[in-house]
């Protein structure tokens, strides 16, 4: 287990502390919704999403896992229709997943035009963006924004630090940089989750890296390095979803402070398990560095 | 391709083509390679400009980079260190070049670039092995691997030696020598003033010698003062942002040609990465104009 000599920035994710020392606080959880054509017509995706985003609540108040969706935009056509979804049946922040940056640019718009900026973890700032997404974040600017520290020339620790930090010879300045010169306060950074071979193990240990050289909130989606493990797609899917379930917990052993754990229908065993980890960690934590674990962490509850 | 042709025009390596941002990003979501399209880039700017000894452009990553981190044994932290045994783990650029070559017309040579042992070692903290010999061994033995694979698909197999100008080892000679496969034309590119060392390289078992006679025209006579069996390969432009005229680059070569007759290589001095890519592309045209009028000349 770790803790960290530098000082770690802690958020406010409505009303939840994310980041901080390791055990201070739970790991804040992202559930896949709307994924690569799940529910694609609204009408018959509506009810269903619902029922998701309604056991993800439940569940994380049972389990005292802080989560909230990922909600995946991949055209433009999405926009509204999805984030009026998010507006209307989630409580408190959610999490945009939008990989093309004219989608993020509309919705950025969108987002203003229905004064909901202060409820969005704009997912995310990458190596894509464009001076267009830059100046409506200046314009636009959400509350909280994921930096992805994918560098595609390097997949070791250094090139996704160095794409972070000075834009490793791909951008002008670092990533972190950019993100707070549009005005962004509150940054969380994803180590960027690889397939094996190319780089899936520097994913967990930039976690430790990026802790101590930054200090802010840091995690990542480990969900994709099973997802793109062809051999573990043709097993069961009993197996696959449990190993599924077992990687989200190495972020956490590592530092990390939030997971994007994958589909949000695997809410149940997903959160039971962080925070099994998050009790575990928190423990250790207490126990050998003092660490002060918060009063809504599971380790007080379970 | 012919490579005993007059004057056979190609580079030395690294083009500055690079995918757009955008495109790498959306590899991350998708399971796309951002890098065939800057590879598509550099090779039609090869084609277009005349160039008939082509590489894939190096657009993966830094020469060095791009070895180290896909040997076991290298780690790549704030500087590259060898932790552990240096051992071959898997094709490197074999699945371009593949690819490439099948793409090209058959008067279109391909050219297979491996960073060398030396260079490798060289750039690199030792923090595993007690002597650098045995780690710049291995690394040849592990490059081997990839150049018997590309000495199966490229015309050439090119060793980019640069830190050679620098230092020349003792176990330099059985390291180049053991990467090179038996069946392929070889050719070792080593940059910057040689004019020490160009009696070592002389030794080698080595096919073409290729470097920068555009910077340091002095090379001239230096091997035409020594006795040689290798072709050489000259650097006609240089690799700084200026843009030579046609007549200038054509003098050069009419020069390399009084010193070393036809039978020799027309290239870059280095690799063109650090330039922009309309200026890269400029002096590869002139370069190829300047050629053909010597050929005309000639003929």
């Amino acid at each position: 287990m770790f803790s960290f000599t530098k000082e770690q920035t802690q958020f406010d994710l409505d009303g939840t502390k994310v980041g901080g020392l390791p055990g201070e606080n739970p790991t804040f959880m992202f559930g896949t919704l709307f994924y690569e054509g799940e529910f694609d017509k609204p009408e018959d995706s509506l009810k269903e999403a619902q029922k998701l985003v309604k056991k993800q609540e439940e569940f994380s108040k049972k389990t005292h896992v802080p989560a909230t969706p990922d909600i995946f935009i991949y055209e433009e056509n999405e926009i509204q229709w999805k984030i009026d979804f998010a507006l209307n049946n989630i409580s408190g922040c959610f999490s945009l997943d939008m990989p093309e940056s004219d989608v993020r640019i509309k919705a950025l718009e969108y987002l203003k035009k229905q004064d909901a900026l202060d409820r969005v973890i704009y997912n995310s700032i990458n190596i894509g963006i464009v001076q267009d997404e830059i100046e409506t974040l200046k314009r636009c600017t959400p509350r909280w924004a994921i930096v992805l520290a994918f560098n595609p020339k390097s997949g070791s620790v250094q090139g996704r630090l160095d794409i972070i930090k000075d834009g490793g010879q791909l951008l002008d300045k670092g990533l972190i940089k950019i993100a707070e010169d549009t005005g962004i306060e509150n940054i969380l950074l994803d180590t960027a989750a690889q397939p094996f071979k190319e780089g899936a193990s520097e994913t967990l240990r930039a976690i430790p890296v990026f802790k101590s050289e930054f200090g802010l909130p840091v995690g990542c989606a480990m969900h994709n390095t099973v997802e793109s493990w062809r051999w573990l797609g043709e097993q069961k899917k009993k197996v696959f979803n449990t190993i599924d379930s077992s990687i989200n917990c190495l972020p956490i052993i590592l530092g990390g402070d939030f997971v994007y754990y994958g589909p949000i229908e695997n809410t149940e065993v997903q959160l039971t398990n962080i925070a099994m980890v998050d009790k575990l960690v928190a423990e250790g934590a207490q126990e050998y560095f003092g660490t002060k674990i918060s009063s809504e962490h599971p380790y007080h509850y379970l | 391709m012919d490579l005993n042709q007059e004057l056979i025009t190609t580079v030395v390596g690294s083009y500055p083509a690079r995918p757009s941002n955008d495109s790498m990003a959306r590899s991350y979501f998708k399971d796309v390679d951002p890098f065939v399209e800057s590879i598509e880039e550099a090779v039609q700017d090869q084609l277009d400009a005349g160039i008939e000894l082509i590489s894939d452009g190096q657009t993966r990553g830094g020469i060095v980079e791009l070895f180290a981190e896909n040997l076991k044994g290298y780690r790549m932290k704030r500087r590259l260190e060898i932790i552990s045994d240096i051992e071959y783990r898997g094709p490197i650029t074999v699945k371009d070049q593949s690819k490439l070559k099948n793409s090209l017309p058959e008067d279109i040579g391909l050219k297979g670039i491996i960073t060398g042992p030396w260079t490798l070692v060289k750039s690199s903290y030792n923090i595993h092995y007690d002597d650098t010999k045995e780690a710049v061994m291995d690394t040849a033995e592990a490059l081997r691997y990839e150049a018997e694979k590309l000495s199966d698909i490229c015309d050439i197999v090119q060793i980019d030696e640069p830190y050679l100008s620098i230092e020349f080892g003792s176990c330099v000679k059985n390291a180049i020598e053991r990467v090179f496969p038996n069946n392929t034309t070889t050719k070792l590119h080593v940059c910057g003033d040689v004019s020490d060392i160009a009696e070592d390289l002389v030794e080698l078992d080595v096919d073409i010698l290729d470097h920068e006679f555009a910077a340091n025209p002095q090379l001239l006579e230096i091997y035409d003062d020594i006795s040689f069996s290798q072709r050489l390969s000259l650097g006609v432009v240089t690799t700084e942002p200026r843009i030579e005229e046609v007549d200038e680059i054509k003098h050069r070569i009419d020069r390399a040609v009084e010193y070393f007759g036809s039978d020799i290589f027309i290239d870059p001095d280095c690799g063109l990465r650090n330039l922009k890519t309309e200026t890269a592309f400029k002096k590869l045209k002139n370069m190829v104009e300047a050629r053909n009028g010597v050929l005309d000349e000639r003929s």
